[in-house]
């Protein structure tokens, strides 16, 4: 995935992080609806931001399977 | 309430920094800061990151994915009051995931710190009997509820103070450098994250802060009752230096004992529960 993609991704996020949080915050909607939004934002959004700083670019590695 | 959840996931991160200082000091070793496992985490968000070619693509990402997923909702019953049996839910989802992570990578290591992991949930999950318990005093198994229970008749830690020791068990199962942290052990690098490396280990690390944050939160939660911040933030710490001395004095067990005390700790359990069931609250 291109680190300008990931970008988007994690500003998207952020930014649905942040309004739900507000919208939550002023009365606007309930908790269970602010949990039911940031559940799935939270761990993109996390993601996202550190594919973001330091993705790498290359292939795939064989895992060290033992001596 | 983002806010919340990063800070809740930063003081969980310092609690296992804590822990990791307590058990060094105890041990006679200098040990790293306290920050280290906020350090740890940022500093596995900058290594360049791939996926093992071995791996299963979809499973190996989405894993990291569910493990943070199902710890914030965690964060929000608790926060909501809500009911106790879906944080223990969730608690045997993560069993699940950390199997997910292991089965995911295609390493014989991270297979076996799966199945493990599937083996501990065998005896850990059965101690949750500690919750019938707090049924029969509360009436209720809401967070609420047993709170507000606490505040009109003082906290759950005297009248079933066995129950709080098994819930401590299983908290100190899932603790690092613990006694059952079978999953975890040495002769299996890393167990079950052993291929999870960068942004994924990362991940991971965040899952491991807000988790340790939740499940201690809800154990203050559920025997001691309502607090306030300061108080919370005492208890939360005091809870993890026991925690620190539990892990520093006692040998990792061999699989085998681990199921096996957990088993015989669970079958008291069950023993204490009939009698509080039958006896004390006919």
């Amino acid at each position: 995935m291109k680190k300008t993609t990931v970008a988007w991704i994690f500003w998207v996020g952020a930014g649905i992080c942040v309004i739900t949080s507000g919208l939550y915050f002023i009365g606007m909607i309930p908790l269970s609806v602010c949990a039911a939004v940031l559940v799935p934002a939270f761990p993109i959004t996390v993601l996202a931001l550190f594919f973001w700083w330091m993705a790498g670019q290359s292939g795939g590695d064989i895992p060290f399977i033992g001596y | 309430m983002i806010a919340e959840l990063v800070l809740a996931t930063l003081f969980g991160l310092l609690l296992l920094g804590i822990h990791r200082k307590l058990i060094a000091r105890i041990q006679r070793r200098p040990g790293p800061p306290i920050w280290q496992e906020i350090l740890h985490m940022l500093k596995f968000s900058f290594k360049t990151t791939w996926i093992p070619v071995t791996a299963s693509r979809t499973l190996f990402v989405a894993v990291v994915l569910i493990a943070i997923g199902i710890w914030t909702a965690a964060f929000y019953v608790l926060v909501s009051g809500g009911s106790l049996l879906v944080i223990l839910g969730i608690y045997m989802l993560h069993k699940i995931v950390e199997h997910g992570f292991g089965l995911s990578s295609g390493s014989p290591y991270g297979k076996y710190g799966g199945v493990r992991s599937v083996i501990s949930a065998a005896s850990e999950i059965p101690l949750f009997v500690s919750v019938a318990v707090i049924a029969v005093f509360t009436h209720s198994l809401d967070l609420s509820s047993i709170m507000q229970y606490q505040q009109v008749s003082g906290p759950l830690l005297v009248p079933a103070f066995p129950a709080a020791c098994a819930m401590f068990l299983v908290i100190l199962s899932k603790m690092p450098f613990g006694p059952f942290s079978i999953v975890e052990a040495k002769e299996l690098v890393s167990g079950y994250k052993t291929e999870h490396f960068g942004i994924w280990r990362a991940g991971l690390e965040i899952c491991n802060g807000l988790k340790t944050f939740v499940l201690l939160a809800v154990f203050l939660a559920v025997f001691i009752g309502p607090l306030t911040l300061p108080w919370l933030i005492t208890g939360m710490i005091l809870l993890i230096v026991l925690l620190a001395f539990s892990c520093a004095i006692t040998p990792m067990m061999s699989p085998f004992d681990s199921v096996t005390i957990q088993s015989m700790v669970t079958g008291l359990m069950l023993v204490y529960a009939a009698v509080v069931l039958l006896v004390v609250h006919p």
